[in-house]
């Protein structure tokens, strides 16, 4: 017996008139999700691309995005701290229809709780000094979603070594104080 | 060295064909992978880039927002703008002091605040199918009583069926659509932008104050939705363009097992010829890719002080379209 399955990928690739922007990979719903552990630095990877004949440089930044109970996502919220943890390169230079990956990374907080935190990546042409009326800028909405196992993140061997010289501290103050009562107790016989 | 590379990749793929178990099934799988583009593009009234916002004596300027789809998947658009103050420009500097506020501009409708045209789509339906047959003998010989007969087939998975345009009659047809337009947000700019690259970028009192962002356009691809006019158009379809007939008779040989070979080739012909598909309601995961240009039609007004100076304003709108 013969079966077919056709298994429509979702295309996600959003452009203007001159550049385009995209997941590196792509994804169910066609946005960017990045795994976040407490105190790592984990990453994702979008697509830039140049629709000109002549060189173009884009200006990346990281924006506050939020979502409604539909699933809407809109820009803007004051969730500041989350674009915080997000990097990406201030500019990508392209050539004439080059295309490139972009690394995200993003820098996870040593403590998290559960909540999946979604910002924006916005790129946008770098109009070189001038200041057109209409800047037209693209955004992928990018979804920072926790690992429940490592909300906290292990401190390693730093409290090992703290207990350890702790430990050290307390002994040489105890042996200091046995020294000294004896030494007291030795006057007193003399 | 290429040879025996050859050599090597024969022996593993004869030795993957040994690996296959007698009379295992195989299932060959297909890829739809649409290479499509959503364009975003903010547009004067005749269709052209808009480089500027030129109220000329006017206190309104219509505009568009075309968002372009081509064998794109069924997924949500926004595009949201902000705006920076007016400032008095002499042609070559801002004078910063001079201007009118973010929150004297605003966002209207036009008359009709949307438009859709082009649209169609791919698709990938469930198909019924009901054959009424007006032939006593071949409904004898499937063991049906009477001069005529019905016979039924439920649930046979379609062909891709490419194309599929749906027409627009007017804005109620819109919410039955597989993406569902929305009227642009109306309201004023509250609190300006000050990003870099705008008018407001070096302003000497900027804030730290996030800008208003407004919706100039949005598409929801709701969970559940309506596809009436995709429905409509894929159920006038004759049956060979929406399900291979070879499934068709499959499904009901498998309902006449013991009688069907009684059946000549012409009367198998009849019985294809007397079937109408009934394709099942469309659902999310039937709609593989859509094409269609939608549009919205917003005004942006301004409302000048009549304590504003005199001169030429400039200012910067910050378009963002969200993926």
């Amino acid at each position: 017996m013969l079966g077919a399955l056709l298994v429509g990928a979702p295309s996600s690739a959003i452009e203007t008139e001159t550049f385009g922007l995209d997941v590196a990979a792509r994804t169910e719903d066609a946005r960017l999700h990045i795994p976040l552990a407490a105190g790592k630095t984990t990453s994702g990877e979008i697509l830039v691309w140049n629709k000109q004949d002549t060189p173009l440089r884009l200006l990346l930044s990281v924006s506050p995005a939020a979502v409604n109970s539909a699933g809407t996502v809109s820009l803007g919220g004051n969730d500041l701290t989350s674009v915080e943890w997000v990097e990406v390169p201030e500019s990508v230079d392209l050539g004439p229809k080059e295309r490139r990956t972009v690394e995200v990374e993003v820098r996870a907080p040593r403590k998290l709780d559960a909540r999946v935190r979604t910002v924006a990546i916005v790129a946008e042409p770098d109009a070189g000094g001038a200041q057109p009326a209409v800047v037209q800028r693209l955004a992928l909405t990018t979804y920072l979603e926790p690992d429940e196992g490592s909300l906290i993140a292990s401190l390693g061997p730093f409290p090992w070594i703290a207990l350890a010289v702790l430990l050290v501290v307390v002994a040489l103050a105890v042996r200091a104080a046995v020294r000294k009562r004896s030494d007291a107790a030795g006057s007193t016989k003399e | 060295m290429r040879k025996s590379r050859f050599l090597a990749g024969l022996a593993a793929l004869t030795i993957g064909a040994a690996g296959v178990p007698a009379g295992a099934q195989t299932v060959p799988v297909t890829l739809s992978n649409p290479s499509g583009t959503r364009v975003v593009a903010i547009e004067n009234m005749t269709g052209t880039k808009l480089n500027s916002l030129d109220f000329g004596t006017t206190r309104e300027l219509p505009f568009r927002v075309r968002v372009q789809d081509t064998d794109y998947s069924r997924s949500d658009f926004s595009v949201s703008a902000t705006m920076t103050n007016l400032y008095v420009h002499d042609g070559t500097d801002y004078d910063y002091a001079k201007k009118i506020p973010s929150a004297q501009i605003s966002l209207g409708s036009q008359a009709n605040p949307l438009n859709v045209v082009g649209l169609s789509a791919t698709v990938r339906p469930t198909v019924n199918t009901v054959t009424t047959l007006a032939d006593g003998t071949i409904c004898g010989l499937l063991g049906l009583t009477g001069s005529s007969c019905t016979l039924n087939t439920t649930g046979l998975a379609g062909k891709v069926v490419e194309d599929l345009t749906m027409t627009i009659d007017s804005l109620a047809d819109l919410p039955s659509l597989p993406i569902v337009p929305q009227v642009n947000e109306q309201g004023s700019f509250t609190n300006p932008s000050y990003a870099s690259g705008t008018a407001g970028e070096l302003d000497p009192s900027k804030t730290a104050t996030p800008a208003t962002p407004l919706k100039l356009a949005e598409g929801n691809a709701i969970l559940a939705p309506v596809l009436t006019e995709l429905d409509g158009t894929l159920a006038g379809l004759p049956l060979g363009d929406v399900v291979d007939p070879a499934k068709v008779v499959a499904a009901l040989q498998a309902q006449y097992p013991l009688v069907w070979g009684l059946l000549s080739a012409a009367q198998i012909d009849t019985i294809l010829d007397a079937t109408d598909a009934v394709p099942v309601p469309l659902t999310v995961s039937g709609v593989l890719s859509l094409t269609g240009t939608y549009f919205s039609l917003p005004t942006l007004n301004v409302n000048v002080p009549t304590t504003a100076a005199t001169g030429n304003y400039r200012g910067t709108m910050v378009v963002t379209g969200l993926q």
